[in-house]
């Protein structure tokens, strides 16, 4: 079994294909590019493909990491050079022997999330706020459950890093890596509420953009990118 | 424009990216001919015709000629765009569509004719043909309506009659011309209503006598009495789609097409396709496997499509399948049948095709008994019917869909009744051959659309059911398909009398359209937006009944308002057949000797078919 792991990108209008999109792409990319694709045992057999986390529809990514079961091995130079619509390019990519799952071996995503103000946000103390909403054991939000109650999370067991990258008039760039993956998720924009229902901010958030830019993987404590995910 | 904070907001927002593998982005030059495609339906309903993927393809091989698409925006992308002045854009250039030279709408059904009208608002233009300046752009329509375009002539500058693939050339000469200002635009529509097949309306005025029954055309300037439709003779020279757009979203058909042939041999009397797409013309086997071939090298579709009024009657079907499925089966890319008859050739070729990939089985029966299979001359037997339901439930099938309609002209509660005994008859029939390994129970689904009498079919003269026959009908219906393995799923009547309506519909109908737009009908099509009161008060409001429509028989001498195009098909052959269908007497396949429709007459000039 061959296992063709690829990096990859989602930016520009590609943003907006939901993932069912992106998995039907990915398999029309292929068989377009005569890639010798594995496909499931069955009475519809499909190729056998995973990605790593999929990306809420209108999240651009800088990096997005699937992996694709081949029936034999093509050069890293054709698969690099494969043409996908503009906004999706293949930055890495490798054959792996790992068994692991992507998704079972994911714990963290890191995000830029860029916040919108209707109105001048620029002496808002938002730094200090994070500091102290870190530092804070406890801040408890509801979330929906997949057995549709709603169950009380603590954001700060979510939270691994936390920075404001820079505030402007009526803009805040915030950087963040949150537990994403099998153990639960944060997800950025709930973040971001969160941090400014805490505060109790007057000025009403206009939109919310988010791109993810890295996905990682825990091994001893330690967060690796998960291209590099062995075993 | 900020396209991409709207985009944000709404649903499904990879319908309006464009982008997608296969598309075009030329770049805009002062000779650039802009025309824009336009499919008035939502996005994965509009990307799922074939006709979009020919003309845009054939046009864009074209140096000077760059085709861009639109669709209907649905309606929550249409508040975004209105809320922020946002005008209908291209999909692959975001071009406000004001600055397109032509934009080509298809007339695919008769309920997307507000979509037209909320379309041109969207896009700043004035809705009536009169009302647009010379700057902005031309506005041609074609497509299965275009066979009686007066229910929106007063839209529309220009439409175009039959297929397109030559026509539409031609008309990008004369509008070559045009654009380099060597003619105006009187000039420009003068001299398109010279080309074979394109029907100019301002230059046709309608009279009426004082009933409001339409006694013929004053011919306003000096064009053709009588506008013929385009075909092309041998379709299998013809232009041949080798590469289609790849679509992001899951559109309705969402697979490779390759067309078998064009035409239909059949002769259903109900059918107007089978009318308007004559003569039967086919592809060459060889061709039809290099063409495949072709299209899913430049795809990278997992599933192919062999398309035509009736695939299964292309004449060398058979073979042709089994080659294909030996071809294809190693790259798990699946061959599909749009249409299957119910007879045991059917089963066969249904065997090879479900090697890699099971699908589900349609028939359509169309009517519950022999005598109004007659009428209709559906060429169905009710041994046909048995013998199919033994194979398919022999060879592990447990579930199967039959579709018929209701308001066939002479129907009765009785043939109603023949619905529910096929129904019954297919349930007995798989306890008695089902295999030892099927644990599985039984399932007919029975579905009925209200039928609508079409310009250009023998019924063409018949009084349509009104909606509460229908519903009668229905009802009926439910209380006799009560086995609790029948599933029946009927079509409301409501659209489909408003169907019926501008089927037959004259020009009086421009203003029933616009009213109804103004007062908020859209997605007519869409049983969500399908507003059946504020129609009839639009009906009400521009003084026009629409029973003259639909509830009014015609005499044969009537004059109807599509009786200045010719689709080929004679109205004596057209009387011939209502008078065979009133005596439910059949009327042959026509590949097994000519029936005298009179297209080798009228536009071919010799006899209809090559290798068919």
């Amino acid at each position: 079994m061959i296992t063709l792991r690829i990096v990859y990108t989602k930016e520009g209008y590609m943003a907006f294909l939901g993932h069912l999109e992106m998995m039907k792409l990915f398999e029309r990319v292929f068989r377009f590019n005569k890639v010798p694709l594995k496909f499931s045992e069955g009475f519809n057999p499909i190729p056998r493909m995973t990605f790593a986390a999929p990306l809420s529809v209108g999240y651009s990514s800088k990096y997005e990491v699937m992996e694709v079961l081949l029936e034999k091995e093509i050069p890293m130079e054709t698969v690099k050079n494969i043409q996908f619509p503009e906004g999706i390019s293949v930055i890495d990519a490798a054959y792996v022997e790992s068994k692991k799952s992507l998704m079972a071996a994911l714990t963290h995503a890191e995000y830029l999330i860029k916040v919108e103000f209707n109105s001048n946000i620029e002496r808002l103390p938002v730094s200090e706020w994070i500091d102290a909403f870190t530092q804070n054991k406890e801040i408890v939000y509801e979330k929906k459950a997949k057995n549709g109650k709603m169950k009380q999370v603590n954001i700060n067991e979510q939270i691994d890093s936390f920075k404001m990258v820079f505030q402007s008039e009526q803009e805040i760039l915030f950087r963040a890596t949150l537990q994403s993956g099998s153990q639960g998720s944060l997800n950025p924009e709930t973040l971001v509420k969160v941090l400014f229902e805490t505060y109790k901010v007057p000025q009403t958030i206009e939109t919310i953009r988010v791109e993810r830019i890295g996905l990682f993987f825990e091994n001893d404590g330690v967060k690796q990118s998960i291209f590099n995910l062995s075993e | 424009m900020n396209l991409e904070a709207l985009l944000h907001k709404v649903e499904k927002p990879s319908r309006y990216i464009g982008g997608e593998l296969n598309t075009f982005n030329k770049e805009i030059t002062e000779e650039m001919i802009r025309f824009c495609f336009a499919f008035p339906d939502v996005y994965e309903v509009g990307m799922s015709h074939l006709g979009m993927q020919i003309i845009y393809n054939l046009l864009n091989q074209q140096e000077d000629v760059f085709c861009e698409r639109v669709f209907s925006p649905w309606p929550d992308m249409e508040k975004e765009m209105r809320d922020r002045g946002l005008k209908l854009f291209s999909l692959e250039k975001k071009s406000p569509l004001s600055e397109m030279d032509v934009i080509g709408f298809t007339l695919q059904y008769e309920l997307s004719y507000t979509n037209i009208l909320n379309m041109l608002n969207l896009s700043g233009l004035e809705l009536y043909s009169k009302d647009r300046h010379s700057k902005d752009p031309i506005i041609i329509a074609g497509g299965p309506c275009a066979y009686n375009p007066e229910p929106i002539a007063e839209f529309i500058d220009m439409f175009f009659i039959g297929e397109g693939e030559e026509v539409l050339l031609e008309f990008v000469d004369v509008y070559r011309s045009y654009k380099k200002g060597e003619i105006n635009k009187d000039e420009l529509l003068l001299a398109c209503a010279g080309i074979e097949g394109i029907y100019v309306p301002k230059y046709y005025e309608p009279e009426y006598d004082n009933n409001g029954v339409m006694l013929g055309y004053t011919l306003k300037a000096e064009v053709p009495k009588v506008i013929k439709k385009r075909f092309l003779r041998s379709f299998e020279d013809g232009f041949k789609l080798e590469t289609m757009i790849v679509p992001f979203a899951d559109i309705v058909h969402d697979r490779a097409m390759v067309e078998l042939f064009r035409g239909c041999t059949k002769g259903c009397r109900f059918c107007q396709a089978g009318m308007l797409y004559r003569p039967i013309r086919e592809r060459k086997p060889e061709t039809i496997v290099s063409n495949i071939d072709k299209i899913l090298n430049n795809t990278g579709f997992e599933e192919f499509s062999l398309t035509s009024l009736s695939s299964m009657d292309y004449s060398q079907i058979g073979p042709l399948v089994t080659d294909l499925v030996k071809k294809y089966e190693g790259d798990n890319i699946a061959v599909s049948l749009p249409s299957l008859r119910l007879d045991s050739f059917s089963v066969d070729v249904l065997k090879e095709i479900q090697k890699v990939k099971k699908t589900g089985l349609t028939f359509a029966p169309e009517a519950g008994t022999q005598r109004l299979r007659d009428v209709i001359n559906k060429g169905v037997s009710e041994e046909n019917i048995l013998e199919t339901y033994k194979s398919i439930f022999s060879l592990g099938w447990h579930r199967v869909k039959l579709y018929f309609m209701i308001g066939l002209p002479t129907e009765t509660f009785e043939d109603l009744d023949g619905i529910s005994e096929i129904a019954n008859l297919g349930t007995y029939t798989f306890k008695q051959v089902k295999p030892e390994f099927m644990k599985k129970s039984v399932q007919v689904t029975v579905s009925t659309s209200c039928f609508v009498p079409k310009p250009f079919t023998p019924f063409q003269w018949m009084i349509q059911d009104d909606k509460e026959s229908f519903y009668k009908k229905i009802h009926h219906l439910k209380s006799k398909l009560i086995n609790k393995k029948v599933v029946y799923n009927y079509h409301e009547p409501e659209t489909s009398v408003l169907e019926g309506v501008f089927a037959r519909g004259d020009r009086k109908l421009n203003a029933v359209v616009k009213k109804a737009y103004e007062m908020g009908c859209k997605f007519d099509g869409w049983a969500e937006y399908f507003d059946h009161d504020l129609w009839m008060k639009a009906f009400e409001e521009t003084g026009i009944n629409p029973d003259f429509y639909t509830r009014r028989e015609r005499s044969f001498d009537e004059f109807l308002p599509w009786d200045h195009i010719d689709a080929g098909v004679s109205k004596a052959y057209l009387k011939r057949e209502f008078d065979n269908a009133v005596i439910a007497k059949e009327t042959q396949d026509c590949r097994q000797g000519c029936t005298g429709c009179g297209l080798n007459v009228n536009l071919i000039g010799g006899d209809c078919y090559d290798n068919a």
